[in-house]
């Protein structure tokens, strides 16, 4: 029998506002434990949460940019748990009226487009974070009342591979809007996965269990394909699918029973009577549209089509809008050829910025001392040998490419009178060596051209000294 | 159809964490819940074709906002002042899994 899989994703990414969704109390990854709380993160009775307007606004664009539709009239709701890392008993969320809904993204499989639809995204509140110890936990609830935005997919992607393709979509508009860091690593972008199986051709899903513990976009592929597996053996063997709540375990690629699932029943969901109605009107919601920067779909079929980049190299660029700002500063202001600028990019500062961990701004690279670069490659100033040498200069400690060139005593002679001046002194020193070119040796050639170079230090442009060269034999 | 009924009040019951003693307590509470929603289904008799459907109970005029700004947090040793199990800075609790 074969089997179709049916995924959707919960992804839950953090907004980078100043202070939490409710109160005033700031917010910092990484910092002590409890030191980012005031009293209504503690839950203490007579507390009142007070809605921050950054967090709706960030909350619209990323609505917005993921193609939702906008409410206009929205509310709060409380969805009752009984759990140490949430000490007020409920999170503040919202039910049957979240902030957007009805929007898609489009990713690519194989070359071709699938449009994956979203069902809605709504605002809540994060909760604290707890360590397990052998016979107790510890709870640190900075992270409780941190603004977050939780995206549900409709149950469109069918395979593990579109699952990651979709979340590393999700994961670049939301870089581009602005409000999140989106860094997994850090739990500002989560992911938890539903997955079910049906015999191909049956209209029904099948039960479907929820994933948790993707802690990477490689470990929800991971998950998924074992999660497949297990269910194809559980029904292949004449089972029945449980609806359960699963871990998956990064040391095994297994997925582990957590929990029988809880219905939306469980959480006794009402609203929440400490908030307001919130009414966003059209002109507010116009104005957040108005924020919204150029979106890497958009900036990459202008690289394909007008800069002739291959796809590769667009998706490459689009991933992170520092990177597509950059290219387009290279290419737009500073006249750099998109190609070449793409290799740049692509290549060596790609590397750098891997191996070290760092951002583009944290380099001594601009879009300026990098397209000079690249003009002083093709103009023949320094080869590309030397090139190397240039750019780790300029992206440890910036400065133009053609005084980092001077000081490394690497820039080229390419001044033809220069040059020519040298090939005659060579010439004259070297008869023989004229003569058994003409004669047919062609690797007196080669001989001549090291005595020029030896003569330059190496900084004769070789490409000009050959052709100066060769016209200067004819002339003999 | 009774039995159903019970069923579906000691499910709300269960949610809503009341202790429910006996079948007779059931009984009892499913006549009067539903004479309480007989009550209420009145309301279905009004014509409200009319009325646009409200989100909130309290339907203000304004939003209710903060600016995004943040202020001084409490101190740890302020957070953790209501508790003496702690450690480390952290909360100590039960173990949960």
């Amino acid at each position: 029998m074969h089997f179709e899989t049916v995924i959707g994703l919960e992804v839950h990414v953090e907004l980078k506002t100043n202070s939490k969704i409710f109160s005033n109390a700031p917010l910092h990854y990484g910092h002590e434990p409890n030191t980012n709380l005031s009293v209504v993160e503690l839950g203490y009775p007579g507390t009142l949460p007070v809605l921050n307007e950054t967090a709706v606004e960030y909350g619209m664009k990323a609505a917005m940019a993921l193609n939702m539709q906008i409410a206009t009239d929205t509310k709060f709701d409380r969805k009752n748990y009984y759990y140490p890392d949430n000490p007020k008993a409920y999170q503040i969320s919202q039910f049957d009226k979240p902030i957007g809904e009805h929007g898609s993204l489009d990713i690519e499989i194989d070359g071709k487009k699938k449009t994956i639809g979203i069902t809605r995204l709504h605002l809540e509140e994060d909760a604290g974070k707890s360590t397990h110890k052998d016979d107790y936990s510890l709870v640190d609830l900075n992270r409780q009342g941190t603004a977050l935005v939780e995206i549900v997919s409709e149950p469109d992607i069918r395979t593990p591979e579109e699952a990651y393709k979709y979340l590393e979509k999700i994961k670049s508009i939301i870089q581009y809007t602005g409000v999140s860091d989106v860094k997994m690593e850090e739990g500002s972008l989560r992911c938890d996965a539903n997955i079910s199986i049906r015999p191909v051709g049956q209209k029904e899903f099948g039960t479907k269990t929820e994933l948790k513990n993707l802690n990477s976009f490689n470990f929800v592929r991971k998950g998924l394909e074992h999660e497949v597996k297990r269910q194809e053996q559980v029904l292949l063997s004449g089972g029945v699918v449980e609806q359960e709540t699963r871990r998956y375990d990064e040391k095994t690629g297994e997925t582990v029973l957590m929990r029988v699932k809880e219905g939306a029943d469980d959480y006794r969901y009402f609203p929440e009577p400490d908030l307001m109605h919130l009414h966003i009107s059209d002109e507010w919601k116009e104005r957040v549209r108005s924020t919204i920067p150029a979106l890497p779909d958009e900036l990459r079929d202008k690289y394909i089509n007008e800069y002739d980049l291959p796809v590769y190299d667009a998706d490459i660029l689009t991933m992170r809008k520092e990177m597509s700002d950059f290219f387009s500063d290279m290419v737009e202001n500073h006249q750099a050829d998109p190609k070449l600028a793409s290799n740049w990019l692509m290549g060596s500062v790609n590397e750098y910025l891997n191996k070290n961990n760092a951002e583009l701004e944290d380099t001594g690279l601009t879009a300026e001392n990098l397209t000079g670069m690249i003009s002083i490659i093709e103009d023949g100033t320094i080869s590309s040998k030397q090139a190397k040498k240039v750019f780790s200069v300029l992206v440890e400690k910036g400065g133009t490419a053609k005084q980092v060139a001077k000081d490394l005593g690497m820039e080229q002679i390419s001044d033809p009178a220069v040059l020519s001046g040298m090939v005659t002194e060579v010439l004259d020193a070297n008869e023989q060596s004229v003569e058994d070119y003409k004669n047919g040796k062609d690797r007196a050639i080669g001989f001549l051209v090291g005595q020029i170079m030896k003569k330059s230090k190496g900084q004769a442009n070789p490409k000009m000294v050959n052709q100066i060269l060769l016209e200067e034999i004819q002339k003999r | 159809m009774e039995e159903l009924d019970l069923k579906k009040i000691q499910r709300v019951a269960d949610l809503s964490k009341i202790e429910i003693k006996d079948e007779d307590e059931l009984k009892n509470l499913s006549t009067k819940i539903k004479s309480i929603v007989a009550h209420s289904e009145r309301l279905n008799d009004l014509d409200l074709s009319d009325v646009e459907p409200m989100t909130h109970a309290i339907m203000t005029p304004e939003n209710t906002l903060r600016e995004d700004k943040a202020g001084e947090p409490l101190k740890q040793e302020d957070a953790l002042k209501n508790t003496e199990f702690t450690e480390g800075g952290q909360f100590k609790v039960p173990r949960m899994i």
